[in-house]
């Protein structure tokens, strides 16, 4: 019986002790969301052609800047971007990037992902990580809303989840 | 009466499992607590180092989590504090941190790497092609595009310094079909109304080892302006 008991303990301590562990320490921290609200114009486009979450213009492509809120050890812990876009345009796609701006000044912005043609309606986009997706930088995922196509709703940017 | 003795006898055995999960948790606690406490020590310099907080018991697992962000953003922070400072007047050059350090050496890469004739002028004219077109929209003039063998860079120059910041974010945002990763930081500010000529920097090896097709949006030129 009291082989018994020690192992219970035994095991008890080494799985709540590993598991325990690595959920506090790993898993948390990392995993953000953030609705395409939070996301501005850039690129000299207009406050008014961004109307909920997506580009409400006819005439022109608009370029948005979506924030990646790093909540733990910088940007470089987050390895992964979905940028959740809901594609409305059937001539064009949307497209999304990830950039930095640099701690010391500077911008840099990784390469474009698209929505591919063929796809309309909801579909993530995952632009790939690269050299300045570094602790000190300040991440941002750089959204492309295509035109909207007269009498049709707009393409929208839903959000990001980073993890 | 039966069940009730075999209770009985299982009831040391739970009290075990309870306490290793309760002694397991502690461990963790404890074993993360000296990680950091082993992080802070290795990277605050100790005269700057903040005086250490008493926690109350009933807020140490909480204060653990906080704990533990705030050593791996110090130590972030302390890497950044031990570059030195900006150059002054007649001081030694500074060393600029992490990104824009990185920036320099892939431009000093970039001059050091022979040019591939079988891809260099086809990137060449597909970035420059669109810088040109952006060129018509903006301030800045390109004063070349040199590309090499996975490395470009583009020289532009703006009027003046305040013309460079407005608008050097927009060259950095656009999306090329030349789909690299590109970066650009303009140079310590000159004096207002002179001009300023920064570097565009293109990474482009992956883009090529993928086949260098060209990146295009439908209507991408319609950007507003």
């Amino acid at each position: 019986m009291t082989k018994r008991i020690v192992l219970a303990f035994s095991v008890s301590l080494a799985m709540s002790a590993t598991i325990g562990y690595a959920g506090l320490s790993r898993a948390l921290p990392n995993d953000v969301r953030a609705p395409g609200w939070a996301c501005t114009v850039t690129n000299g486009g207009t406050e008014g052609q961004f109307v909920n979450q997506g580009n409400q213009s006819t005439n022109s492509t608009l370029q948005v800047a979506c924030p990646i809120p790093d909540v733990y050890n910088g940007v470089q812990g987050i390895s992964t971007v979905q940028v959740a876009i809901l594609d409305n345009s059937t001539t064009a796609s949307a497209s999304a990037s990830l950039c930095v701006s640099l701690l010391t000044g500077g911008t840099s912005c990784g390469a474009a992902a698209t929505v591919p043609a063929f796809v309309t309606g909801f579909y993530t986009v995952n632009p790939p990580t690269f050299a300045d997706w570094t602790a000190p930088n300040f991440g941002y995922a750089l959204v492309t809303l295509p035109r909207r196509i007269a009498g049709s709703p707009s393409t929208t940017v839903q959000g990001t989840h980073s993890f | 009466m039966g069940s009730r003795v075999l209770g009985s006898a299982r009831g040391p055995l739970w009290v075990a499992i309870l306490a290793g999960i309760f002694a397991g948790i502690s461990t963790s606690l404890l074993v993360s607590a000296m990680l950091v406490r082993r992080d802070r020590a290795r990277s605050a310099p100790a005269e700057s180092d903040p005086p250490a907080q008493t926690v109350p018991p009933a807020d140490r697992s909480a204060s653990w989590l906080r704990d533990a962000r705030l050593a791996q953003l110090e130590r972030r922070l302390s890497e950044i504090e031990r570059q030195p400072a900006p150059a002054v007047a007649g001081g030694p050059p500074a060393a600029p941190a992490d990104g824009t350090r990185r920036y320099e050496q892939e431009i000093r890469n970039h001059d050091a790497e022979p040019a591939d004739p079988r891809w260099a002028p086809g990137t060449n004219s597909l970035i420059e092609t669109d810088l040109r077109s952006l060129a018509a929209s903006g301030t800045f003039k390109v004063v070349g595009v040199d590309c090499r063998t996975q490395l470009c860079v583009a020289d532009v120059q703006w009027p003046s310094p305040d013309k460079a910041g407005a608008e050097y974010v927009s060259l950095v945002h656009h999306l090329y079909p030349a789909n690299c990763p590109r970066t650009m930081v303009l140079p310590p500010a000159a004096e207002p109304g002179q001009p300023v000529t920064a570097k565009l920097l293109f990474e482009c090896a992956e883009w090529r080892a993928a086949g260098s097709q060209p990146f295009r949006l439908d209507d991408a030129s319609s950007l507003a302006n």
